[in-house]
């Protein structure tokens, strides 16, 4: 376990997404989250594929949930991220810093 | 509450993964649904992300659910790999499977190849089923009928009307025999057929008589003839073919496959109607002659009319038709049974989907037969491979036994056993369709050489040829399977796996069933036999040996010219002791006349057979060697333009008109009032359509090529093997006229040997084949009882230690084989009996039923049938005590 994984752009705001959910992480909250705030429009069938890819990578784990009424009382797959997630997030975070790094005079938004 | 759509759920649940894994997803989607404002459209966004997700539902791993799938994949992979394995251990086993099934398949692909390509193959061509075929007591049908149903019909949505030709292709100095189809300017339009290249013929195209139209003479090409003679080339559009010395311009290429409507003709090229008289000479004035029948027509139902409806239209449309055919002047001259005949035609309606033919009429039937026979010797197949597997599942008893014991399920083994049998008959298939090809190719050659029929070996024949390995293998796996898990785990393990078997009477039930079938091909074969040996020996009355005949087509011009310097030429050859021509080839007579005799009345109920005719070139009796019984053959006074009309007539015509007073001198009419031909010579009978025929009246005419050009038979008597004469022959024609062809060249002998080509099919066929099921029932019935015996060395070394004479055993061993043959025998006789009606009319001089025949098959049975048991009850009377008393 000592290479860190690599992660797409889609992978990193799924992620992103399910550590801004805390412990409310389930497959309809992450689509509402990343629609809100990355205005990422998924279509659903993408969404659970990745998950399930960041699952097969070790990235995220989850627990099922009983559900309410409002879903038929179906269970709901609640989302954390794993140690090994957090990692991959933090080294991709700081791939783009160093990648923008000098180049705030040509990025930088207009205030 | 929203509920979600119903579809779509149902959808879900069908593709996600089971419990929690697939709930989890729904259970998302529902939520969204149940949660959102605006009801309506999150129901459509429901819709949406479920196809969305059962889209991608194969790439939903879910990993829990991941152990489950692989299991179903690996265990399958599994099976397969064993199966494989242990079917490459018995290497011989396998080997004699696969022939087997590859001669039994492949024969049964071959046979349907050329059953479909002939009989089921729809047309190439938009909507088939709605084509009707327009027919009136199975005639040919007139050009000006054509258009009054095309401008009257009302339950049509097209009609079209075509006539098939053969004619002559000039390109160079080269002259060669081409197939052309004359089609009506509706032809390609109403059957849906688009070009591959350039336009196809339409109205305009077929608007003036003699020209065609504003394009002059136009010409589609077929795409085989495009590949054959352009190479495929694009810039044949607009260039120029000389078809009976004309120019017509290619304005375009059929598609593949499309080959015309008549099955059997492969059309190399399509030409307009209205230049008839260039395709066809003698036809010239065909399109306005409202008596003339040439040709045939294939109409388009409207959508909401069914075949009755439009069927009684057209009667009904005949109807005032035929009555301004009998106001014509000229009626008077015919006979009135003539009239009477046409008042009440009717037409009928075919279903017309896989275009005509004249092949389909004749072989069809023989075909069908020939399928059955296949399939038949495919069950005799089965039955070998299922006693077969039947051994092999017997020793291996004691591994299945082990299988079950460690707790597999016996489902499972039988699909074991299943997939052994599928992937055997897969490999016989594979290896069949190599014999099938090689198999069509040779069953091609027995149809007549002037038709061309191709038949693909394409899609549906594969699928043919799949289902019948998989119903084979279920035959031949599904009982050996059931019956060898079958087993009684304790006592196969204790027995050591030798325990005795019950297996033996089913597996004689096996052969009894191989043996009646057998027998049943075999007595077909006899009677095919005897009928084509039958019809053989039927003598023609002319002296067939040491003639070569030759069809020449000359160009229009100098014909009679040629015709007289060729016959001259011809028989001032070496080595030719006479020559002579006629308008067909021996037994091909095709024209039928109504002759009038003065002062004869015709007898009450008698048949109104009209006389044949043949047109015969002067010294044609002399070649063929049929005796001038009374006055004179014809001679070149007869062959001018002017001469007064002569006929030579035959006893029967002779006989019938004229009783026992003199019929030479006579004079007769081909009309009601006009008696001047007069009969100049009484030739002896002879057969005229075919071997088959019933002595008829013949009459003969003399031969006058017309100034249109003129295709003729060549009859060449020889002193000895005339072939060697047909590269003279052909040299003659090439130097009198360039542009003539010469086609057919064979020997008389070989001509009506085609006549009887079908038959010919048929008996060899199921000579064959009845060879093979003899093979295989012998090799089942010899393997039965070489089982049994092996199952009892035991029992037959203590009879030898005890005394036993060695011929007592081989008596025990023979008696058994005896009855499995005699029940086999009995149950082949009975259904021979009773499927013989069904081939009486293949037959010829012989009936089904026929005791000698059906001798004389059983005879060839019991003896192969003898000799196949004769092996192992030797190896049963030579067992030595010591060493089966220490067998085990």
């Amino acid at each position: 376990m000592t290479d860190t994984p690599t992660l797409g752009e889609l992978e990193q705001l799924i992620l992103l997404a399910i550590l801004r959910l805390g412990d409310r992480a389930y497959g309809l909250s992450i689509a509402r989250e990343l629609d809100a705030q990355a205005e990422r429009t998924l279509s659903r069938g993408a969404l659970y594929t990745s998950l399930d890819r960041l699952e097969i990578k070790g990235l995220v784990r989850w627990r099922l949930e009983a559900g309410g009424p409002e879903r038929q009382t179906l269970p709901k797959r609640v989302y954390t991220v794993s140690a090994r997630g957090i990692v991959a997030v933090r080294s991709s975070q700081r791939i783009l810093r160093r990648m923008w790094r000098g180049l705030d005079h040509i990025l930088k938004e207009p205030s | 509450m929203t509920t979600p759509p119903r579809i779509f759920d149902w959808l879900l649940r069908r593709a996600l993964p089971p419990g929690a894994a697939g709930d989890t997803i729904r259970g998302d989607l529902i939520e969204e649904l149940t949660t959102a404002k605006r009801p309506a459209i999150a129901r459509l966004r429901f819709r949406l992300q479920a196809i969305s997700v059962v889209v991608r539902a194969h790439r939903l791993v879910r990993p829990t659910n991941l152990a489950h799938r692989r299991g179903v994949m690996d265990s399958f992979a599994r099976d397969l790999r064993f199966a494989v394995r242990s079917l490459l251990q018995r290497p011989t086993f396998c080997a004699m499977v696969v022939v087997t099934l590859a001669l039994g398949i492949g024969a049964n692909t071959a046979i349907f190849s050329i059953l479909h390509a002939l009989v089921l193959r729809q047309l190439p061509v938009s909507d088939p089923s709605r084509l009707v075929v327009v027919t009136r007591n199975q005639s040919s049908l007139q050009y000006p009928l054509f258009r009054h149903f095309q401008a009257h019909s009302t339950t049509l949505a097209g009609l079209v009307a075509f006539r098939t030709a053969h004619c002559r292709l000039t390109t160079g100095d080269r002259t060669e025999r081409v197939t052309a189809v004359l089609v009506s300017g509706s032809y390609f339009g109403v059957l849906g057929v688009r070009p591959v290249l350039g336009t196809l013929i339409s109205d305009e195209d077929d608007a003036v008589q003699g020209s065609g139209g504003s394009r002059g003479a136009v010409a589609v090409i077929s795409h085989g003839f495009w590949l054959w003679h352009f190479g495929g080339q694009p810039t044949v559009i607009g260039s120029s073919i000389l078809l009976n010395s004309r120019p017509f311009t290619i304005v375009g290429v059929a598609p593949p496959g499309f080959t015309g409507t008549e099955i059997g003709e492969s059309a190399d090229a399509f030409v307009p109607m209205m230049l008839v008289q260039t395709i066809i000479p003698g036809l010239g004035t065909a399109l306005n002659q409202p008596r003339s029948n040439w040709l045939r027509m294939i109409g388009r139902l409207k959508p909401d009319v069914d075949i009755r409806q439009a069927e009684e239209e057209l009667t009904s449309l005949l109807r005032p038709y035929n009555d301004e055919m009998l106001r014509a002047p000229d009626v008077q001259k015919f006979d009135p049974s003539w009239a009477r005949n046409l008042r009440q035609q009717r037409i009928s309606l075919l279903p017309g989907g896989a275009g005509i033919s004249s092949l389909r009429q004749r072989y069809a039937q023989p075909l069908f037969v020939l399928m059955t026979v296949m399939g038949l010797v495919l069950l005799i197949a089965c039955a070998n491979v299922a006693n077969l597997t039947l051994s092999r599942a017997t020793a291996r008893r004691q591994e299945l036994a082990i299988r079950i014991g460690l707790g597999a399920s016996r489902a499972h083994l039988v699909g074991q056993i299943l997939l052994e049998s599928v992937l055997l008959a897969l490999t016989g298939a594979a290896a069949g369709l190599t014999l099938a090809r090689v198999g069509r190719d040779a069953l091609l050659t027995y149809l007549p050489a002037e038709q061309s029929l191709s038949a693909p070996i394409d899609v549906r024949v594969l699928s043919f040829t799949l289902a019948v390995s998989i119903v084979a293998a279920l035959l031949f796996g599904l009982l050996p399977a059931f019956q060898s898990t079958n087993v009684d785990v304790a006592q196969v393990l204790r027995d050591g796996g030798a325990g005795k078997s019950s297996r033996v009477p089913f597996r004689k039930g096996l052969v009894i069933f191989q043996i009646a079938v057998s027998l049943i091909v075999v007595i077909g074969s006899v009677l095919f036999v005897r009928s084509l040996r039958a019809l053989l020996s039927i003598d023609p009355g002319f002296t067939r040996q040491n003639i070569v005949v030759a069809s020449v087509d000359v160009a229009p011009g100098r014909s009679l010219e040629v015709f007289r310097q060729l016959l001259d030429n011809v028989r001032g050859m070496p080595g030719v002791l006479a020559a002579g021509a006629s308008d067909s080839e021996p037994l091909g007579t095709n024209t039928g006349w109504t002759i009038y005799v003065p002062g004869y009345v015709p007898k009450p109920n008698e048949p109104r057979n009209s006389p044949w005719v043949g047109f015969v070139s002067p010294q044609y009796f002399k070649t063929m060697m049929v005796p001038v019984l009374l006055g004179r053959d014809f001679d070149e006074r007869d062959l001018e333009p002017k001469a007064p009309a002569k006929m030579i007539v035959n006893q029967t015509f002779a006989r019938h008109y004229f009783g026992d007073e003199p019929a030479v001198g006579r004079l007769v009419g081909l009309d009601r009032d006009t008696f001047d031909v007069e009969i100049v010579g009484v030739v002896k009978d002879t057969k005229y359509t075919g071997l088959r025929e019933e002595p008829i009246r013949m009459v003969y005419v003399p031969y006058r090529p017309g100034p249109w050009g003129a295709r003729f038979t060549l009859h060449v008597r020889a002193a000895t093997d005339p072939m060697p004469l047909a590269p003279a022959i052909r040299q003659a024609v090439a130097t009198l006229d360039r542009n003539a062809t010469v086609f057919n060249i064979r020997t008389a002998d070989e001509s009506i040997g085609r006549s009887l080509l079908r038959e010919r099919l048929v008996a060899t066929i199921t000579t064959l084949f009845g060879g093979l099921a003899l093979l295989l029932a012998a090799i089942g019935l010899y393997g039965v009882l070489s089982y049994g015996v092996s199952q009892r060395t035991r029992e037959f070394g203590i009879r030898i230690a005890v005394g036993a004479e060695s011929g007592r055993i081989l008596g025990l061993v023979l008696r058994e084989a005896a009855w499995v043959i005699a029940w086999g025998v009995a149950a082949g006789l009975a259904v021979a009996w009773g499927l013989g009606r069904t081939i009486r009319h293949l037959l010829y001089d012989i009936e089904p039923g026929d005791p000698l025949s059906a001798a004389l098959a059983v005879a060839v049975l019991v003896v192969a049938a003898v000799l196949a048991a004769w092996v192992p009850a030797r190896r049963a009377s030579k067992v030595d005590p010591i060493r089966a008393l220490r067998y085990e």
